[in-house]
């Protein structure tokens, strides 16, 4: 479907970005927190690094690819393929904790979403539970925010949950995350080029020593995120 | 939506290897018997040994002096109803340097209601290699699994970094064909080598993965891991599959360690007592 009204469009996908969406985004800090205490994260640059790295890696080969079929199945209302690609997701994440946000934050946002006026298909329902990309999806091509838009939105969004996380966690002071922001905003219009281009082959991403500091984080002593 | 090899087909020559070893096993007679045995190129097996009576012990062995640019090897693996098989290989895999055909093994190991033991020794790939590692586990009703892969690149032993060429590697597993875990990683530069998420500059990665059900299985292996280890080695329990990963400079450490972790885990995945094969005393 094609929309005209592309002001709306933006304004819909800033409020599905918004960390005041009430889905918990920036409770989770992805392996960060235990990256920090172990000494790989702990200035301003290395933050950065970290960061950049996961745009460069597991945005581009992994989440926008898969946002891009899972949007592309929405539209063509093919159930088969939405199953496939949400179930290829999660089987994408490394360890528990990456698979409890995903689902904790897909069974939010399917029960926040026809709240918001969105339709949730009774099919679609348990797929929007077990993996937030799906119920993103949804709400992006409900309120026909364009794929490519609605993917450096995704983005964006991750890139300021975790950026505030590490701000919190290393600690480092409001600037230092806003010029990170800042910075790494630049790259978003390549790496949803990118991402988009990325064919079924080449989907994919594994991150052993994120995956080794996310499972780590799960015996973490004092911690204040939930991933 | 099934993977196939990213090897352009120019990149293979006629002279180049082309291994295929397909073995099926079955249980006959409360015996696990090595019942099919297909191989074309230099691929092959030893005889079944039963160290443990019923349970097949099978050692596979590579093309004599590795895997060279060019060589394409098909390993497939059928492990069939209430048989139960272990299979590891004498010695490291070794995937050489190459101007510009790649290498490749692919792997499909499939498990129908039976159980098998997948320890492979490490695979080193040499600095300037380009070879893909493909591994696809399919578990069928009630299949159980203990496998790992431990990759070097380049030669840390003889401070030979894997400074050019390139790898990759991917892992699925299935389980009824739904999928439980998919690991994609490809190194093709020294930003991925160094990248901070991923492998940090170190050399030497490995993963262990087993079936269980048991939740509480997770805290006991934790509580093996040694004190200086315990930033290399992490264990996590997904949906049924407990993943044990390893990050550091050491073939032997990793090799070590997962070996530990696998006689833990095997009264309690394979119901039986570590049974550990002849071949990595020798």
């Amino acid at each position: 479907m094609v929309t005209t009204d592309c002001t709306l469009a933006q304004l819909r996908l800033l409020h599905l970005v918004s960390p005041s969406l009430p889905i918990g985004g920036f409770t989770y800090s992805q392996g960060l927190e235990w990256a920090v205490e172990c000494g790989w994260v702990t200035n301003e640059a290395q933050l950065m690094e970290w960061l950049d790295d996961l745009l460069t890696t597991n945005m581009v080969h992994l989440e926008i690819p898969i946002l891009a079929r899972l949007y592309k199945a929405i539209d063509e209302k093919e159930f088969e393929a939405l199953t496939y690609w949400s179930h290829y997701l999660i089987a994408s994440r490394e360890t528990r904790e990456l698979r409890e946000e995903e689902r904790n934050r897909g069974r939010a946002l399917a029960s926040l979403l026809p709240k918001l006026g969105i339709a949730v298909p009774k099919e679609i329902a348990p797929l929007i539970k077990g993996c937030q990309s799906t119920g993103f999806a949804q709400a992006a091509h409900f309120w026909n925010i364009p794929l490519a838009a609605a993917a450096a939105g995704f983005i964006w969004g991750w890139l300021e949950n975790i950026t505030l996380a590490g701000v919190k966690i290393v600690p480092l002071g409001q600037t230092a995350g806003q010029k990170i922001i800042a910075q790494l905003t630049t790259h978003i219009p390549d790496i949803v080029k990118t991402g988009l281009q990325i064919e079924d082959d080449s989907i994919g991403n594994a991150c052993p020593a994120l995956a080794i500091a996310s499972t780590l984080h799960e015996t973490q002593y004092t911690r204040i995120y939930r991933s | 939506m099934v993977a196939h090899s990213s090897i352009p087909a120019n990149a293979i020559k006629s002279s180049d290897w082309l291994a295929q070893l397909h073995l099926g096993f079955s249980k006959i007679a409360g015996k696990t018997h090595l019942v099919e045995r297909h191989r074309k190129g230099p691929l092959t097996v030893q005889r079944a040994l039963y160290p443990e009576q019923d349970l097949c012990h099978v050692y596979l062995l590579h093309p004599p002096g590795g895997v060279a640019g060019g060589d394409q090897l098909h390993i497939n693996i059928d492990v069939r109803k209430k048989s139960a098989a272990l299979i590891t290989t004498p010695g490291a895999t070794k995937f050489y340097r190459t101007s510009e055909a790649w290498s490749s093994q692919h792997q499909t190991l499939t498990v129908s209601d039976g159980c098998l033991e997948w320890l492979p020794q490490e695979n080193i790939f040499f600095p300037g290699a380009k070879s893909e590692l493909h591994t696809t586990v399919h578990l069928k009703g009630d299949a159980t699994f203990i496998g790992w892969e431990i990759n070097c690149l380049g030669r840390p032993s003889v401070q030979e970094s894997f400074d050019h060429g390139e790898a990759r590697f991917r892992f699925s597993l299935f389980r009824d064909g739904l999928p439980l875990l998919h690991e994609r990683l490809v190194i093709k530069d020294q930003k991925d080598l160094f990248s901070c998420a991923k492998l940090r500059g170190q050399p030497v990665f490995g993963t262990l993965y087993a079936t269980t059900q048991e939740t509480g299985l997770v805290e006991s292996i934790r509580s093996l891991v040694p004190e200086h280890h315990k930033h290399e080695l992490a264990i996590t329990l997904i949906d049924g599959l407990l993943i044990a990963r390893y990050l550091g400079d050491s073939t032997e450490s990793a090799r070590t360690l997962f070996c530990d972790l696998w006689k833990a885990l095997r009264p309690a995945v394979v119901k039986r007592p570590p049974c550990t094969p002849r071949i990595w005393h020798t």
